[in-house]
């Protein structure tokens, strides 16, 4: 029988600074790692744990798989992954999750916010979206970081400003004088006016937990249906599997049956968003 | 089909399995019941009846400690055979608390390899239960002092030796490997067996029967999310999770990595949703920072979750977890409280 607690080698081929606290390592994983955006991953730091994150590359690239990590203060993982260099190995165990439903999404308007490292598990699910844009009515992201300094991908940002496959609203906190785009917390660029067919459509929010909580009357305002309000959930998953419990909510298991969630199967544990 | 073994037959049949590979029994160690290897010197004082052993029967098969996983040089334990071992004296409870974890680690999607092979390799024999304490309440969870299904062998004791009833192919092997030292059972030993069972089983009933709910576990929780008697309990609860230590569905672990030699290893212990940290994620925000939350959790966990998950309540009223707890909750009681919507006088 397998034994799916062994992680395979992966080796850091890259690190890119995307801001002072957050990193992206390149990973070229022994054998491809097939994944579906919104998966997530349990990388391990050799001798030092092992923590979840979910790819923020594409997921038509197997062998070469980007994972965007903020350092946390006192994280042991995430403190020893910002200290490693190319060439250095680490541990891949998964993909787990189901992803997100991008069947379900075909032929509708996507509506896609994230908010500041929760935009690494977005930027993944915007290249499948992208990769055959044709496929949905309308895409349309949302971006908010706490200022223009600790945004993540700068280029690709500025490149999707003049796709006319994608509608992009980016906004900081707080602004400098470089700044150009709108000031203020994510639910303040999310507008009635982004969505036509807002019955039909579909949101997706990675964020820190207090931005989701607030996205919620946002979204129902604008008159998403629960059933469609897609949301990644941060939980302390460890094994992936359903097995070690840590992660459960309620009658869900974060990793198994998740780790994104429409509305309806989530508001109502008190514990959702903590 | 069920035989008949004399004591000193049975021990013949112990001493020939114990020959081919490890036999664990029930005896007394001061004033509890616990299981050891059987060997020479431990072949007096066997135990086949009474009550559940001290520590859960799970131990056998999720260990406390077990290491899952050595890389880079990619190595999996589980690869590696177990041996064949047997277990004699486990009790009804115990049986049922396998079925519940069987749920978790072999049902899924990705099942836990050292559980699996720990089970295929467990041969598990029951005995019916004679001395159930105050503390027992396997009848709340519909079940019976005494198996009827799922265990290899089972081992009811009446005055002049015990009965065996096969239970599956293997326990049938087993017995094959003795079998002059079986007769079949009579009629009047398989009446004396019903008889001890239904004393016992009208003892647990008779003593549970303050505690019967007006409505199902799940519902009373669901219906009581809120109620005042949670944070009542937490307040009394000293978090020092004894009950989900001992408790034999608990399944929750924890992984830790390490450096060993050249390389490095994955180590999972058991650990327990009443521990501040259990829930706590890198970015520091904890989905259940009070104690008030873990508690709540555990029910939702036992009597929510796995009933919606699995159809069965992950507890099997071994009342393992009454007799451990330092503070003094009943989780009869506590369900009953919330039933009733205030917390009992005797707080």
């Amino acid at each position: 029988m397998e034994n799916p607690y062994v992680p395979i080698e992966a080796v850091i081929k890259d690190v890119i600074v995307e801001n002072p606290i957050i990193k992206t390592f390149v990973l070229k994983p022994e054998e491809p790692l097939k994944f579906s955006p919104g998966q997530f991953i349990m990388l391990t730091v050799p001798g030092v744990g092992e923590s979840p994150f979910t790819p923020s590359s594409s997921c038509f690239e197997t062998e070469r798989v980007e994972v965007t990590v903020l350092r946390q203060s006192g994280g042991k993982v995430t403190s020893a992954l910002h200290g490693m260099k190319p060439g250095d190995m680490v541990g891949v165990r998964g993909p787990f999750g189901h992803g997100y439903p991008l069947e379900r999404f075909k032929g509708n308007e996507v509506y896609v916010v994230g908010g500041g490292v929760g935009m690494a598990p977005m930027r993944a699910l915007m290249f499948a979206l992208l990769h055959e844009a044709d496929q949905y009515k309308h895409i349309i992201l949302r971006y908010g970081a706490r200022n223009p300094e600790l945004r993540m991908y700068k280029e690709l940002c500025k490149s999707w400003e003049t796709d006319p496959r994608v509608d992009v609203v980016y906004t900081v906190d707080i602004a400098d004088e470089t700044w150009t785009h709108n000031v203020g917390v994510v639910t303040t660029i999310m507008k009635p006016e982004d969505i036509q067919d807002v019955k039909n459509a579909f949101s997706i929010g990675c964020g820190p937990p207090i931005m989701l909580r607030f996205m919620v009357p946002v979204l129902l305002k604008m008159g998403f249906a629960e059933e469609h309000m897609f949301f990644s959930l941060e939980k302390n998953m460890s094994c992936g599997m359903g097995l070690c419990g840590h992660c459960r909510i309620g009658n869900l298991y974060v990793c198994k049956d998740g780790a994104d969630f429409s509305y309806d199967k989530i508001k109502d544990f008190p514990d959702v968003w903590a | 089909m069920a035989f008949f073994a004399s004591f000193s037959d049975f021990w013949g049949l112990l001493e020939k399995w114990a020959q081919e590979k490890p036999v664990y029994v029930v005896r007394y160690i001061s004033d509890n019941l616990h299981y050891q290897k059987f060997t020479s010197e431990t072949r007096d004082g066997i135990v086949y009846d009474e009550i559940r052993a001290v520590e859960p029967l799970k131990s056998f098969f999720f260990k406390i400690k077990q290491r899952v996983a050595e890389y880079p040089v990619s190595y999996s334990e589980s690869g590696k055979a177990e041996t064949e071992f047997i277990i004699v004296g486990a009790k009804a409870c115990d049986l049922r608390s396998m079925e519940i974890l069987d749920e978790t680690f072999m049902r899924g999607e990705i099942k836990d390899p050292f559980y699996v092979e720990r089970r295929k390799k467990g041969i598990i024999i029951t005995s019916d239960c004679s001395s159930p304490k105050e503390t027992c309440f396997c009848t709340l969870l519909s079940l019976k002092p005494y198996p009827e299904k799922g265990f290899d062998l089972n081992l009811s004791k009446i005055s002049e030796g015990v009965i065996l009833e096969v239970g599956s192919e293997r326990g049938e092997r087993l017995l094959s490997q003795g079998k002059e030292l079986l007769s079949q059972a009579s009629p009047s030993q398989l009446e004396g067996r019903n008889k001890n069972r239904e004393v016992t089983l009208s003892k647990v009933k008779e003593q549970n029967e303050k505690f019967a709910l007006s409505k199902p576990y799940r519902e009373l929780i669901e219906e009581k999310f809120d109620s005042s008697v949670w944070g009542k309990y937490s307040g009394r609860c000293l978090e020092c999770a004894a009950c989900l230590s001992i408790c034999p569905t608990c399944h929750c672990f924890l992984l830790y990595d390490q450096k060993v030699g050249e390389g490095f290893e994955k180590v999972r212990v058991w650990d327990f949703c009443y521990y501040r940290g259990y829930a706590r994620v890198g970015g520091g925000t904890n989905a259940r920072p009070t104690g008030k939350d873990r508690i709540k959790n555990k029910y939702i966990k036992k009597f929510e979750f796995y009933m919606s998950k699995f159809g069965m309540y992950a507890c099997t009223g071994c009342g393992r977890c009454i007799e451990a707890c330092l503070a003094n909750i009943d989780m009869r009681q506590v369900f009953k409280d919330l039933e009733a919507g205030q917390s009992s006088n005797n707080m």
